[in-house]
């Protein structure tokens, strides 16, 4: 380019950078969470999982009603998870049981996710008299002993199928996060900014959700995770000590049935390894994905 | 006409009028009295400095008179508004009257919305106009305040702000619902001392604009008179000194603001040898330099706060009445000091 005296040479770079400056949109809170390292890998092994929720069924060897297969073999060629005791292929199980598990734990996650939200902000920003109803309640369910509970409500409901059991699962797990959501809401009330968002005329429940929440959206998605993990394992709880449903496959079905055959006496252990590690490894991604929300979410350690 | 000029209307009538207002913090462990008996005004369009050391209660004022808190006992009006007695529905329409200016812009800035988010909500909330409307208001406003070019800083986030911009910006969201009265509580007190004198030169021109009225909070002396008409001097929650600023200053006559004026650093005036100095912290009277008196014992200077003079255990001029009765503010319209050995 040749060099014009009536022009300074810096203008266009400035202009280049105005331009940059105000027709940048914001990036994409996704592309910015891929760019964090233990996100890829979290987001990595959950969508291993909803894949195997997914299509487990279309690649499963054989079909989950095929029972007459030899009974209790460790892993084989033809079985390479081995066969339950009543001559069903592990790996057919596994794949299968994680639609189930999967489903239970981020319907039942969100379920509780929403109740807890919802009952812990209001108590957390009206205080007072709301409050103080609220985190009654809260403790009381909170100290009523959650598998008990659990198995006491189970106990009564005419049928187990999988909606009941996300039911009860949500009735009796809202509480811990609804109690830490309250606190946090406690002290987001009292900070400069959401004093500001009132002298700027807005109203409550735009206080709430639009000021409020993103500022903490990585702690709800730390407690969605959370209870999602917790329902996973709720749910193996509960079939596993016979209170579910056992005629439905999931993770937590595969290991009460491995333990009540005595799967680790009789050397099969993959067939109980095999489903205990598939509800580490989901409850491992999503922490995963949780250490990455916290370094993104937060607009001060965005880079520019 | 220009939108600015449309919305900004100079007609401002409100007066704010604080009676014999008292505010009482009882934790379990103990009680504070934070406020006692403060009674002033601000006129329109005036811009009345409130000063004093730290825990004096200058943002608990501040609190009260922008409806956050209410007083224990008193009365608090500006204009037709009867703050004290506001319900929360009203007070969301009180607050297009009364705006905030807080001390740290970085924590009162939501860090999700852009500048000129901002600004707009404020519009929208208490002008009720709509986005396009409020938008072009906006960059209006921020003409106004300097945050130019207007486009560049428009979608700008509060981190990627300097702590200057940052503060015009809180500055800006307080003026949009065109205020009768701004309380701005130190405003610039977090900010590098060489932007200092920018902001607060931008508030004194806003307010010659807008004819809003001011509520300048500051513990120091020396930008109060910068700034405002008048000063009230508060100690641990009392009035102790108020009036013309000017006059204050020149014929101060209580013995805390003459602390607080040797306190100002002045490279011409040699330090006098008997000056104390406002140190901020509570807790240095310096006894050694006060004479001794016979009947005063130091228990009994110490314990005055609750019947006596609260400034009886610092002061020079203690005698015996200090100690067993609160002094009131005697004197003019003009100058007022509450001391009961110094008169106006
Ligand atoms: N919510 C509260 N509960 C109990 N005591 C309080 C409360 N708020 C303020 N106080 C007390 O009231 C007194 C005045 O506090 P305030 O914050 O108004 O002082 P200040 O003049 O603004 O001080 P600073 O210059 O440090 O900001 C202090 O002794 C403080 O401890
Ligand atoms: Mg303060």
């Amino acid at each position: 380019m040749l060099w014009n005296p009536l022009k300074p040479s810096v203008t266009p770079i400035r202009l280049q950078s105005d331009r940059e400056d105000t027709l940048r949109k914001p990036p994409n809170f996704f592309v910015l969470l891929w760019s964090n390292r233990k996100a890829r890998i979290g987001i990595t092994m959950l969508f291993f999982f909803f894949a195997m929720a997914v299509f487990g069924p279309l690649v499963a060897p054989y079909s989950l009603s095929d029972t007459d297969f030899a009974t209790s073999q460790p892993p084989t060629l033809a079985h390479w998870l081995g066969t339950t005791q009543s001559g069903q292929d592990v790996l057919t199980q596994l794949l299968y049981g994680a639609r189930v598990s999967l489903f239970v734990g981020f319907v039942a996650g969100a379920l509780v996710i929403v109740i807890a939200m919802f009952i812990g902000f209001v108590a957390g920003y009206f205080r007072g008299w709301v409050d103080d109803l609220l985190s009654l309640l809260m403790n009381i369910v909170l100290v009523l002993p959650g598998l008990p509970l659990m198995i006491l409500i189970a106990a009564y409901i005419p049928s187990h199928g999988i909606g009941e059991i996300i039911l009860v699962m949500s009735i009796t797990g809202w509480a811990f996060g609804g109690r830490t959501l309250r606190a946090q809401m406690f002290t987001m009330v009292q900070q400069d900014y959401v004093i500001a968002a009132k002298f700027a005329g807005e109203k409550s429940l735009w206080i709430i959700f639009r000021e409020i929440v993103p500022n903490m959206l990585s702690y709800i998605i730390a407690n969605f995770f959370g209870a999602v993990i917790g329902a996973v394992l709720a749910e193996a709880g509960l079939e596993f000590l016979g209170l579910g449903n056992p005629s439905i496959t999931s993770w937590g079905t595969m290991i009460y049935w491995a333990q009540s055959s005595d799967a680790m006496l009789s050397g099969q252990w993959a067939w109980i390894l095999a489903p205990g590690l598939c509800i580490a490894g989901l409850a491992a991604s999503l922490t995963f994905i949780n250490f990455g929300i916290d370094a993104v979410a937060n607009p001060r350690l965005q880079e520019e | 006409m220009k939108l600015d000029e449309q919305t900004f209307s100079s007609h401002k009538t409100a007066m704010l009028t604080l009676k014999e207002v008292t505010k009482v913090f009882k934790n379990r462990a103990r009680t504070t009295v934070a406020l006692h008996r403060v009674t002033f005004t601000v006129a329109p369009g005036r811009i009345v400095a409130l000063v004093g050391e730290s825990g004096s209660g200058k943002t608990t004022l501040a609190r009260i008179v922008t409806g956050i808190e209410k007083p224990t006992e008193g009365s608090v009006t500006l204009g037709e508004w009867q703050v004290d007695r506001l319900r929360s529905s009203q007070l969301r329409v009180y607050r297009r009257y009364v705006q905030m200016v807080f001390q740290d812009p970085f924590s009162s800035l939501n860090p999700h919305n852009t500048v000129l988010q901002t600004i707009v909500r404020p519009l929208m909330n208490h002008l009720h106009l709509n986005v396009k409307q409020a938008r072009l208001q906006a960059l209006e406003i921020m003409n106004t305040v300097r945050l130019t070019p207007t486009d560049q800083f428009a979608h700008k986030k509060p981190h990627q702000l300097s702590g200057g911009q940052r503060q015009r910006l809180v500055i800006a969201r307080a003026i949009a619902p065109n205020p009768e009265l701004i309380v701005a509580d130190e405003p610039v007190s977090m900010l590098d001392v060489s932007i200092r004198a920018d902001i607060l030169e931008l508030i004194d021109q806003l307010r010659k604009r807008t004819g809003m009225s001011v509520l300048y909070i500051t513990h120091d002396l020396y930008s109060a008179r910068a700034m405002a008409d008048e000063v009230v001097v508060l100690y641990k929650g009392h009035v102790v000194e108020r009036g013309n600023i000017e006059e204050v200053i020149s014929h101060a006559q209580h013995p805390y603001t003459q602390l607080l004026l040797q306190a100002i650093p002045n490279p011409w005036k040699k330090r006098q040898p008997t000056a104390h100095r406002v140190d901020g912290s509570e807790s240095a009277p310096h006894f050694a330099e006060i004479p001794a008196k016979d009947e005063i014992t130091l228990y009994g200077r110490l314990h005055a706060g609750d019947k006596g003079c609260p400034f009886a255990a610092r002061c020079e001029l203690v005698s015996g009445e200090c100690l067993q009765a609160k002094p009131s503010l005697k004197g003019t319209e003009v100058h007022q000091v509450s001391c009961w050995n110094r008169q106006v």
